[in-house]
């Protein structure tokens, strides 16, 4: 096991743990994520059949354990709240309250401006820019993991841009607004 | 419609890819002694959960029979008293045709009469509307679109009711997403309209549909884009080109850097029921309209997911043979006298020399003089004119050697001049110089002139 576990973590290990971390945006969070991706592929590993390359395949298993992560959080705050939200608003709420990251903070405006814009979007959304910019990944790649027609990708990613469009735009007029108050 | 602003799709993408690397702290070593720790730890736990199992063997049965019991308490009482509603409910219909003495039909009647005078009103303010558009084509002499972009001519918004024509069409999440940031009287331009044109052609032993382009002229919002332009030629009442896309089509989304167009349908679209006439010509139409604005790839989707059933082509994700790439022109005349020009790809013009490379202007304007056997269009430049070239950086003349023609009217001078036109407009030619005897015969253009190259091919009369 060990040496499987040493081949996988020198090819993906920073890739992967870079794709969890900007899916739960908590560094803590993807620590134990990418732990427990590790656990499922390498229990599964003798069952992996060659279908999908290597590469997707454990971007996919780190997709479903992210997700799954991201939803039982939702649930766990639904309950405490006693209240019932759609998914994709209690994910976002949960995430604006996240410090940038210390990474981020260093970067450009506008580079904090997008990653706080992107959190608007739907789960489908963020999967797509995630995979496609940040971990550029081809368009018939990130339909692997997803489990997507590339035609699917496509659209979401053109959907994704002009949703982080319109929140970008949003943003930019309220902080004029204020400023002119 | 929203202003634009300083966020485009270039900058998130660049901003995208400026997202830092973030790294695990912690060391191979360390991740493995976690990872081992945790196995240990879920083989111990699956260990005592099967012995809780077993313990717990007769709880889920006996808590799942006394939900059952509890359920079909609960069901019961609600059953009885939606059939009392149901009865009540029936009863009270018919008592009240029976009261009015009359079919409900007639209300129905009553409803349509609003609509369609509705409707009336709607396209007596459309027409109204034409009118005053067609005014400012006549005096613009055709707008051209320009390689897939659209050219925008600013004008001074004189009223909102200019653009009734295009905002009763336009989509309906442009409500929601597209309201204006300050409500300032946003300015309009005029740019032109691509029109499908379908005709029915013989083609060997049968008939079939061919489509061609003309141009109109329309207001539009400053902020519209070639999306907007295109969904409106698709689904306008105003243009009859065979098929309506109206209530059907929701949206366009264009993504230019990958050659790829997404048309998206609402659920209730029914393009599963098109015959198969109307099959071929919205197929021509749509390869034809995206081919020419330079797209290769166009997706059809419902409400986002791919996949379309179209007609008996069944469900189709992506639209075949889409050709973006053209080499020159040819000439239809339509039985209304019109003159339109076919691309050669639509045609099926050869469009590569023999060795399979691509035609060189030159070569297009030589290739533009004759026509496949039994062809239903005609050539677009007469067989006995010489043509010499002399490309530019990013712009071309045409010099015209002799005048052996045997055009007789200024019109058939035109339609040869426009032909070149277009044929340069796939070359990346930004401007077109003509030069040479026949200048004389027309007023369109003069020796010398400058003229801005176009892709949209525009009717003549």
């Amino acid at each position: 096991m060990r040496e499987e576990f040493d081949r996988l973590y020198d090819t993906y290990h920073h890739t992967l743990f870079q794709y969890l971390f900007y899916m739960v945006r908590n560094r803590e969070v993807a620590e134990e994520l990418v732990q427990e991706v590790y656990i499922k592929v390498l229990n599964s590993y003798k069952s992996f059949e060659g279908k999908s390359s290597e590469k997707t395949w454990l971007y996919s298993v780190a997709k479903h354990v992210g997700i799954d992560y991201i939803r039982s959080q939702g649930r766990k705050k639904r309950k405490w709240e006693g209240k019932q939200y759609e998914w994709s608003e209690r994910e976002f709420e949960l995430r604006d309250q996240a410090p940038l990251p210390d990474e981020l903070a260093v970067r450009k405006d506008e580079v904090q401006e997008v990653y706080k814009a992107l959190a608007d979007c739907t789960e489908d959304q963020q999967q797509v820019i995630l995979l496609r910019y940040i971990q550029s990944l081809s368009v018939s790649e990130a339909a692997e993991v997803l489990g997507w027609t590339e035609s699917k990708v496509k659209t979401t990613q053109h959907r994704a841009l002009k949703a982080l469009r319109k929140r970008l735009e949003e943003k930019s007029t309220s902080k004029l607004k204020e400023a002119s108050e | 419609m929203s202003k634009r602003s300083n966020w485009d799709d270039g900058k998130i993408e660049e901003s995208l890819k400026q997202f830092p690397a973030v790294k695990d702290n912690r060391s191979k070593d360390e991740l493995f002694q976690s990872i081992q720790n945790q196995l240990d730890t879920t083989t111990t736990n699956k260990r005592n959960d099967l012995r809780k199992k077993k313990k717990r063997a007769w709880y889920y049965p006996a808590a799942a029979a006394a939900a059952a019991v509890f359920l079909i308490i609960l069901v019961l009482p609600s059953l009885v008293s939606n059939e009392q509603q149901q009865m009540t409910t029936e009863n009270y219909n018919a008592g009240d045709m029976a009261g009015n003495g009359e079919p409900a039909g007639n209300n129905t009647a009553a409803v349509m009469d609003e609509a369609n005078s509705m409707e009336e009103s709607l396209n007596e303010s459309a027409s109204n509307n034409n009118e005053e558009v067609y005014t400012a084509e006549n005096e613009n002499g055709g707008m051209p679109a320009n390689n897939g972009e659209v050219n925008n001519y600013a004008v001074e918004n004189e009223a909102a009711e200019t653009n009734e024509g295009y905002n009763n069409n336009n989509r309906e999440e442009n409500e929601e997403e597209e309201l204006p940031v300050e409500e300032e009287a946003e300015q309009s331009s005029y740019v032109t309209v691509p029109v499908p044109r379908t005709m029915e052609v013989a083609t060997g032993n049968y008939r079939s549909g061919k489509v061609a382009f003309t141009g109109v002229v329309r207001e539009f919002p400053e902020s519209a884009g070639l999306d907007d332009i295109l969904f409106y030629s698709l689904t306008s009442e105003e243009f009859n080109w065979g098929y309506s896309l109206q209530g059907q089509l929701q949206d366009i989304d264009l993504m230019p850097d990958e050659n790829t167009a997404v048309l998206d349908f609402s659920e209730d679209h029914r393009l599963m029921s098109l015959a198969s006439e109307q099959e071929n010509i919205l197929r021509e139409t749509l390869r034809e309209i995206f081919g020419l604005y330079g797209f290769s790839t166009v997706i059809l989707t419902v409400n986002g997911d791919p996949g379309v059933d179209f007609g008996q082509a069944g469900p189709i994700e992506e639209l075949e043979d889409v050709t973006p790439v053209n080499r020159g022109y040819y000439l239809y005349k339509h039985e209304n006298g019109e003159s339109l020009f076919i691309r050669g790809a639509a045609a099926g013009e050869e469009m590569t020399d023999d060795s399979g490379n691509l035609l060189s202007f030159e070569d297009t304007l030589e290739k533009m003089k004759s026509v496949n056997d039994g062809a239903w269009y005609s050539p677009a430049i007469p067989e006995e004119l010489e043509l010499e070239t002399s490309p530019g950086d990013n712009e071309i003349t045409v010099t015209i050697e002799n005048e052996n023609s045997q055009f007789e009217t200024a019109a058939e001078y035109d339609l040869l001049f426009e032909s070149v036109i277009l044929a340069a407009s796939d070359f990346n030619f930004e401007y077109i110089t003509f030069e040479g005897v026949l200048l004389d015969s027309t007023e369109s253009f003069e020796d010398g002139e400058k003229i801005k190259v176009r892709n949209l091919p525009l009717a003549s009369q």
